[in-house]
């Protein structure tokens, strides 16, 4: 209805005019791009070449899309003051009315800033990271304890190829037991990596809105 | 970093360094006839390897591979060490005799790189033993290339040059003393009832250690005793022919083989080295042979033998001197008879010709040595008249070519005592075998090839008289070395 209006206004404007009508035809375009404050700019120019009326109703216009609600109930304002004809002071007044009710609206309220998550390393994480540890010393062990043996010259060739067998045999088994402490110390990482406190349900409070979002940070 | 952790231990898991090191054969008890080697690891028996061993497992880099016992000699002047490997001197060594990269280093390879090499100047060691019936003197006689000296070693019996220790340069002049075989600062304990004849060095295992064979009689007869000098360790192998023991090649079997005399007669065994018990080296003496003739005055039935390619096949053949020269063209039976050539009488001859009258002229017992060169001769000294020749034999006819040396002009004039040791080597660095001719009263004269290039005017030199107070001789046993000079 308000670009109903302002286009009636506009299309009113004498051909006459000619460098406000150059104005009036760049608010024309910016406005249909919903370039406003451009467009306000332009309206201004051409007020003041031509002070016309239905260029404060226009004004009045630009602004209210701007969400100056006051300066549009300004140019209203002077625009019924100008006398137009009824149906456009009706039209003058009924934009008042908006701008007025928009006016009175409260800004929306931004959520309150959400606590970082954070984790806990709980006691399951400290046992299984506990037996890791402890089968990974083992398991370093074992490889050293092989490698001890490899070291080992002392008896005869068939003596040390026995030992040295057993060597090897204790170095892939150190080797596995490092590889399980290495994993389960790996899992209680993960695992308090993973176990956020605050992994809550946050409620989305705007107007017009409602839903809820699961915030997880890794 | 975690990674890098993993990444260490999977390293060193699996790796464990296994590299066995040993201290004796008995610790070597993988496969079979496990050995220590001089690097400490172990070695087992294997026929795919041409030493017959290979390395075992748990042996560190050497782990499996073939063992080798070459090496690069330090000192190319002395015979008895382990083959060698080829470098510049010793390829063009080993192209003209294998045996000497193949089997062992032997007086031969020492005189075909005396000839071959073009950098090599050996001084000449010669360890003289002396005998004259009941008594033995030890002579160390030398030449250093510009003068000739002689000493009296004190030791009781068989002075002998054995080869240097591994990797080391100067030769090991051995003798018999007070019940141990004596050199430098060592003196190894030898068994009291054991009456040495003969001490040699050969790589008789092919085991590249210091090793001497030692020949002995004892109450059971001949015997060799392998000692290795590192250790003093020591292990008899029995054996008929146990004097004058000369070591060379016959079978190509990578080991070494002899040739030994029997006691005091005219038979001579050669001893090839064969895999005995346990899989210790032994000889295999069946194969035997006799020299024809005889001699008055009871001069030795064998004095000497020699090796020599001889028949330009690249493969050792044995010359015995003696009663008679015998010169086998070894094929095979080694000494057998059916590639023998036998030189008897004064002058030397063919038995078979019938200049060589063997009822009349056969009276002998030659000294010789072999003269490797261009034309391959012989040097053989008649006894018990005193006469020098230089002998070229040829296959076919066996008609030998005679080239006699002449003597300086001495007071003894033909009285003067015969030759009855001869040693060849290059004794002036001109890459030709010389003479050194040795007589009964231990006076030594020379011929150096380049004064004899004419055949037909061979000439003696006086080189250096012993300072003995004995005189005619019966036997000399000389043993050969040198060292770079």
């Amino acid at each position: 209805m308000k670009r109903f209006a302002l286009a009636a206004l506009l299309l009113a404007t004498p051909a006459a005019a000619q460098t406000a009508d150059d104005h009036l035809a760049r608010v024309r375009t910016l406005y249909d791009q919903g370039d406003f404050i451009h467009a306000r700019d332009e309206l201004l120019a051409a007020y003041q070449l031509e002070p016309r009326p239905e260029l404060l109703f226009a004004l009045g216009q630009v602004e209210l899309n701007l969400g100056h609600f006051a300066p549009a109930i300004t140019y209203y304002e002077q625009f019924i003051a100008t006398n137009p004809a009824a149906d456009q002071i009706a039209l003058a007044q009924q934009a008042i009315g908006a701008a007025r009710a928009r006016l009175g609206e409260k800004p929306p309220v931004a959520p309150p800033p959400r606590p970082p998550p954070h984790r806990a390393w709980d006691r399951v994480d400290t046992t299984i990271a506990a037996l890791g540890g402890a089968t990974l010393a083992t398991g370093v062990g074992f490889v050293l304890y092989g490698d001890h043996l490899g070291d080992d010259h002392t008896g005869s060739l068939a003596a040390y190829q026995r030992r040295v067998s057993h060597a090897e045999r204790a170095q892939w088994i150190g080797a596995a037991s490092v590889a399980a402490g290495a994993l389960a110390i790996g899992a209680a990482v993960l695992r308090w990596r993973l176990h956020l406190i605050d992994g809550e349900l946050a409620p989305i409070a705007a107007p017009h809105t409602a839903g809820v979002t699961w915030v997880r940070r890794w | 970093m975690v990674t890098r952790a993993l990444l260490a231990l999977v390293a060193l898991v699996g790796c464990v360094h296994a590299d066995y090191q040993c201290s004796a054969d008995s610790d070597c008890n993988l496969g079979e006839a496990g050995r220590c080697e001089l690097d400490h690891r172990c070695t087992e028996l294997d026929p795919a390897c041409p030493t017959l061993r290979r390395y075992s497992a748990l042996s560190g880099p050497s782990s499996s591979t073939c063992f080798a016992d070459q090496l690069a000699p330090a000192n190319l002047c002395a015979a008895g060490q382990p083959p060698a490997v080829e470098d510049a001197c010793t390829a063009s060594v080993c192209a003209a005799l294998p045996t000497c990269c193949e089997v062992g280093w032997s007086e031969a390879c020492v005189q075909q790189a005396q000839r071959a090499c073009s950098d090599l100047t050996c001084d000449t060691r010669i360890a003289i033993t002396a005998n004259k019936a009941a008594k033995t003197e030890l002579w160390d006689l030398r030449w250093s290339g510009a003068a000739w000296s002689a000493r009296l070693d004190p030791r009781r019996s068989v002075l002998a040059w054995l080869a240097p220790a591994p990797t080391t340069i100067e030769p090991r002049l051995v003798g018999f003393d007070r019940e141990a075989l004596v050199f430098d600062d060592t003196a190894l304990p030898v068994a009291a009832t054991h009456n040495y004849l003969e001490a040699t060095s050969v790589d008789f295992d092919r085991d590249g250690r210091a090793t001497a064979v030692l020949a002995y009689t004892d109450a059971s007869g001949a015997h060799l005793e392998v000692m290795k000098l590192d250790d003093g360790a020591t292990r008899p192998i029995a054996t008929a022919a146990a004097t004058r023991l000369s070591w060379g090649d016959v079978d190509h079997d990578v080991f070494p083989d002899a040739i030994a005399g029997v006691g005091a007669s005219s038979r001579y065994n050669l001893l090839s080295s064969i895999d005995g018990a346990a899989h210790l080296r032994e000889v295999d003496d069946r194969v035997t042979t006799s020299m024809t003739g005889n001699s008055s005055g009871n001069p030795p039935p064998v004095r000497s033998f020699d090796w020599i390619d001889f028949d330009g096949d690249h493969l050792l053949d044995v010359v015995a001197y003696g009663y008679s020269v015998d010169l086998h063209l070894g094929k095979g039976d080694a000494i057998g008879t059916s590639t023998l050539i036998r030189l008897d009488c004064d002058p030397p001859g063919a038995t078979n010709a019938p200049s060589c009258d063997q009822l009349a002229q056969n009276e002998q017992a030659f000294a010789g040595a072999a003269l490797a060169g261009d034309v391959p001769a012989l040097v053989i000294a008649t006894h018990p008249k005193r006469a020098l020749y230089r002998v070229e034999v040829r296959t076919s006819p066996t008609t030998p070519i005679l080239h006699p040396y002449n003597f300086p002009d001495e007071a003894c004039g033909a009285a003067c005592p015969p030759i009855i040791a001869i040693v060849t080597r290059d004794l002036d660095g001109d890459h030709a075998l010389d003479v050194i001719a040795i007589d009964a009263d231990l006076r030594v004269y020379t011929a150096l090839a380049k004064d004899n290039l004419d055949l037909a005017k061979l000439a003696l030199q006086p080189a250096i008289q012993l300072p003995t107070t004995l005189t005619d001789f019966l036997a000399i046993r000389t043993s050969v070395t040198g060292a770079p000079r």
